[in-house]
């Protein structure tokens, strides 16, 4: 497609740049200055940071040390196990709406999703902190633990029912209307022509389903991607529910830290010392990068299926 | 019927019926959520009555609930300055975007916005915080709004993207054929057609922002002591008194939590159905 624009469009376009430039501008003065915040930090303990899970904040600043190999390891571990759980908790809800019901129940069920999809945070996290996590403990981590802790992952005895599981279950109730959302945009965007041809050729529902999925298939791995992206930063969920507890652990029982909740929970305090804000700082850039790192790659993924997609 | 056929069925009807199952389990929680926040929430609401919407928190050592006046203004106000700041932004790259699509700088700014959204909201608190509020000397609506209008510029913009692209090809052309430039365009045309689906657009970045945390976390304050300071003086937010309450150890500070779940609850559903009921009317 060719634009053809008149002179006073051209005037209209470049009027619009500054205002696009400055925008760009705010991102990288943003990151910039994370950078620099962070600078004392990643020059004074290095590689240190990300080998160390210590936390001893100290008023003389040569006794100071700081490590962050926990939250780091704690925020992947947690945004990753969510996103699996949402995976088949979005894809089935996409086609459930999509096409197993009908009309009147897929808006309702749609609709619900919806407020789901924009339930502050901070709800969730006080309705997992208050409500799931004693269920979890009492009638899932308990038996668990009891019949099973031979298995490392259910090793650690559940105390308080905060821990990576809660965390990440509730991480995965908030973010599955986000990832439907997301795979209803795409579904709806594979022509009809497929749909029709793998009706014609006699395919029952389910097999019907499992055809788009396979079409739908990069799309998904797009949108698990972006809601990677989105649960590496998600702090009130996390914080409330995590246990906020500077630990290196893979146990799904255990209460840890992720680097936002770290972030949420030391920075009032770590005014007070010289290099603990910035080790937060850096515990910021480091979650940037992958962050951005993921939602970049998903948006691209995601784009470069649509053009593929309408032929 | 072979039985091959009737095989693949039974076996579709079956997945069907799984599928149905998870869907129902997937949302659940939003039940269990409705059913907690009214219980806990509404004990608060009717021990404390209106004056919850008019007093100030309680201290750790009080016997009444108190009110949540404070964060009810702030939380308002914060969002309204925040929605004011970045709507304006957004429309206008939207419009760069939807209006002149093959040029780089459209190009990258599409990626590049949508791209901002993969930025955490806590790490804009912090960027805020170093830059805003240690300058300006104290925590301040002002530098919540700032951090707001941040976090919701992507949203904005894809909203309002979306509400332009609303606009139908043959009313694009029918104002390019009277000689309009682009600009005139918008002002007489695209606005007026897709005024609703903007208008929406507008309303949903307003309670995204409503409900936010992470951004307001060190940027806005906690302000317990007056319902409202000054734009550049400290104040609260809804989502900052529960996160905090909700942390803290103390009985009355969670039975305030809870009141002002079900309020928050209750004002998100409103705007929710409110933007609901505007984009209905929508049919181009």
């Amino acid at each position: 497609m060719v634009t053809i624009l008149s002179k006073s469009d051209k005037l209209v376009f470049y009027a619009f740049i500054p205002l696009v430039v400055s925008v760009l501008g705010l991102f990288i003065v943003m990151s910039l200055f994370i950078t620099y915040q962070s600078a004392p930090s990643l020059i004074r303990f290095g590689v240190d940071l990300l080998s160390s899970t210590v936390w001893r904040p100290a008023d003389d600043p040569e006794l100071e040390k700081y490590g962050l190999l926990a939250p780091v390891v704690g925020s992947l571990y947690v945004s990753v196990l969510a996103t699996l759980i949402t995976f088949p908790l979005s894809v089935t809800l996409t086609f459930t709406i999509t096409e197993i019901l009908h009309k009147r129940l897929r808006d309702f069920l749609r609709s619900i999703v919806e407020i789901m999809g924009g339930l502050p945070t901070v709800v969730y996290g006080l309705w997992g902190s208050t409500v799931l996590a004693p269920y979890l403990r009492d009638f899932i981590m308990q038996p668990l633990y009891d019949h099973l802790g031979f298995i490392p992952i259910f090793s650690c005895k559940p105390v308080s029912g905060y821990s990576i599981l809660t965390a990440s279950l509730v991480l995965a109730i908030a973010s599955t209307p986000y990832v439907t959302a997301l795979l209803i945009e795409g579904y709806n965007m594979i022509p009809v022509k497929y749909k029709e041809g793998i009706i014609c050729l006699g395919a029952t529902k389910y097999e019907t389903f499992k055809l788009l999925y396979g079409l739908l298939k990069p799309y998904v791995i797009a949108s698990l991607l972006l809601s990677l992206s989105r649960a590496l930063g998600e702090t009130t969920i996390v914080a409330l529910t995590v246990g906020n507890a500077m630990k290196l652990t893979l146990c799904l029982f255990d209460s840890t830290h992720t680097i936002p909740s770290l972030i949420a929970s030391q920075f009032e305090s770590a005014r007070l010392y010289t290099y603990a804000m910035p080790t937060l700082f850096a515990g910021g850039l480091l979650l940037l990068l992958i962050s951005l790192g993921a939602s970049y790659v998903g948006i691209k993924k995601m784009y470069d299926w649509r053009s593929k997609i309408h032929v | 019927m072979s039985r091959r056929q009737a095989l693949r069925k039974y076996k579709s009807y079956l997945m069907q019926l799984l599928m149905i199952f998870i869907s129902i389990t997937a949302v659940t929680p939003l039940f269990s959520i409705f059913y907690t926040a009214v219980s806990r929430g509404g004990r608060t609401l009717l021990e404390a009555g209106l004056s919850f919407i008019t007093d100030l928190p309680p201290t750790p050592l009080s016997t009444r609930v108190g009110g949540i006046a404070p964060a009810l203004v702030g939380s308002f106000l914060a969002t309204l300055l925040a929605i004011v700041i970045s709507v304006p932004v957004a429309f206008f790259i939207a419009f760069l975007v939807t209006e002149f699509p093959n040029t780089i700088f459209s190009k990258s700014s599409e990626v590049f916005i949508r791209s901002f959204s993969g930025i955490p909201s806590i790490i804009v608190s912090m960027f805020v915080y170093s830059a805003v509020v240690v300058r300006m000397g104290t925590q301040s609506l002002l530098a919540g709004s700032i951090a707001l209008s941040i976090v919701t510029l992507p949203y904005a913009y894809v909203y309002l993207t979306s509400a332009l692209r609303s606009v139908p090809e043959t009313i694009r052309e029918a104002a390019m054929s009277l000689g309009m430039n682009r600009l005139k365009a918008l002002r007489y045309v695209y606005v007026g057609v897709s005024r609703r689906y903007i208008l929406t657009g507008i309303l949903v970045s307003y309670v995204r922002a409503f409900g936010d945390t992470a951004p307001l976390l060190f940027t806005i304050g906690f302000l317990m002591n007056s319902v409202f300071a000054g734009l550049l003086q400290p104040s609260n937010a809804l989502p900052i008194l529960i996160f905090v309450y909700a942390l803290s150890p103390y009985e009355i500070f969670h039975k305030v939590a809870w009141g002002a779940t079900l309020l928050l609850i209750i004002i998100y559903l409103v705007l929710f159905l409110v933007s609901r009921s505007l984009l209905r009317g929508v049919k181009l």
